[in-house]
């Protein structure tokens, strides 16, 4: 079996989905009546992106486009917690 | 499959004109912050495909975390609202 | 080598299922009617759609020769993130809920059984317990049982 043909089959077939799932996401952000809905937008996306970015630095045969997967997946998650904390304490310290 | 990074890089950028569009006319402070995030992480996906991994680095860091973390201070020291014209 | 064959099949398999979720979760959190229901699909994507897929690439990555020696490394990026994902992903979103609930942004849909609901500090709790507090004299405490709808 060709490793390298039918991973790409994989990634076509999967990149396509992905691009419309993002556009579905985007979508809901701009929908969106209250900012919960954006940033739970926000938060959907960035980790899907994330993996998107894994799958397709597999693709281009590269280890630096890998690794700025962690670093998204990581920041993402902070919007969520200063958004919590300015919700319902008001205060924000950083 | 040359033809789907270009078409997946349109439809990325076109999505983060967009939103910092949406960002600049919207007067509830809180929201544009989400709306801006949601712009950086598009960008970030673009630059990705430019094959640029230093500047999704630096780009990540500054416009996901310490941007948005910075505006929410400021905006839990003032008001929240735009108010006048 | 059969077993990278076993390997590669099993990656690939979870990379396309895991697609296949992520679009599922983006159509429901695009027509679900209200917030909590759009939570429920927004964790399927982020643990199917996000963590399964990583992990699927994680395994093809051991296996694909035309990487070079590049692979393990790449798998362990892969892995890392995976595991990052499985425990952040549920942290976030249980936060964010707790903030809509407890913080009565929009409006609260129609619910069967609310059980939660007497876990509320009530307005005239809140308010003993700051009197209380401004009987003590010298201390300049705040008290720890503060929401910002209950402050006016």
């Amino acid at each position: 079996m060709n490793f390298e043909s039918v991973f790409l089959n994989v990634l076509y077939f999967a990149a396509v989905i992905y691009t419309f799932a993002f556009v579905l996401y985007g979508i809901r952000a701009i929908k969106g009546p209250t900012t919960a809905d954006i940033i739970l937008a926000v938060d959907c996306l960035s980790f899907d992106m994330a993996a998107f970015m894994v799958v397709l630095g597999i693709y281009f045969k590269s280890i630096m486009l890998a690794s700025g997967a962690i670093i998204l997946s990581l920041w993402a998650f902070m919007l969520d917690i200063y958004y919590t904390k300015y919700v319902l304490y008001g205060e924000v310290e950083v | 499959m040359i033809e789907l990074h270009l078409i997946i890089l349109a439809i990325v950028v076109s999505f983060g004109f967009v939103f910092s569009y949406l960002a600049m006319k919207e007067h509830d402070l809180l929201k544009a912050l989400a709306l801006s995030s949601v712009q950086s992480t598009f960008f970030a996906l673009g630059f990705y495909i430019l094959a640029a991994p230093d500047i999704v680095l630096a780009y990540l860091a500054i416009a996901v975390g310490a941007y948005t973390a910075l505006i929410i201070l400021a905006i839990s020291k003032t008001e929240r609202y735009e108010v006048g014209e | 080598m059969i077993i990278e064959e076993a390997v590669f099949v099993i990656g690939s398999i979870a990379i396309l299922l895991g697609a296949i979720y992520d679009l599922i979760a983006a159509i429901g959190l695009l027509r679900f009617p209200d917030f909590y229901m759009r939570t429920h699909a927004a964790t399927v994507g982020t643990i199917g759609g996000a963590a399964l897929p990583v992990f699927g690439a994680g395994l093809v990555a051991l296996v694909y020769h035309p990487l070079g020696s590049q692979r393990f490394f790449m798998a362990g990026i892969a892995f890392t993130v995976g595991i990052l994902i499985l425990i952040i992903a549920p942290t976030g979103s249980h936060s964010l809920v707790s903030a809509v609930y407890f913080g009565k942004v929009g409006k609260k849909p129609k619910l069967v059984v609310d059980q939660l609901e007497e876990d509320l500090p009530k307005r005239s709790d809140v308010a003993e317990l700051v009197r209380e507090h401004e009987e003590l004299p010298g201390e300049e405490e705040e008290p720890k049982f503060f929401f910002r709808g209950m402050k006016r």
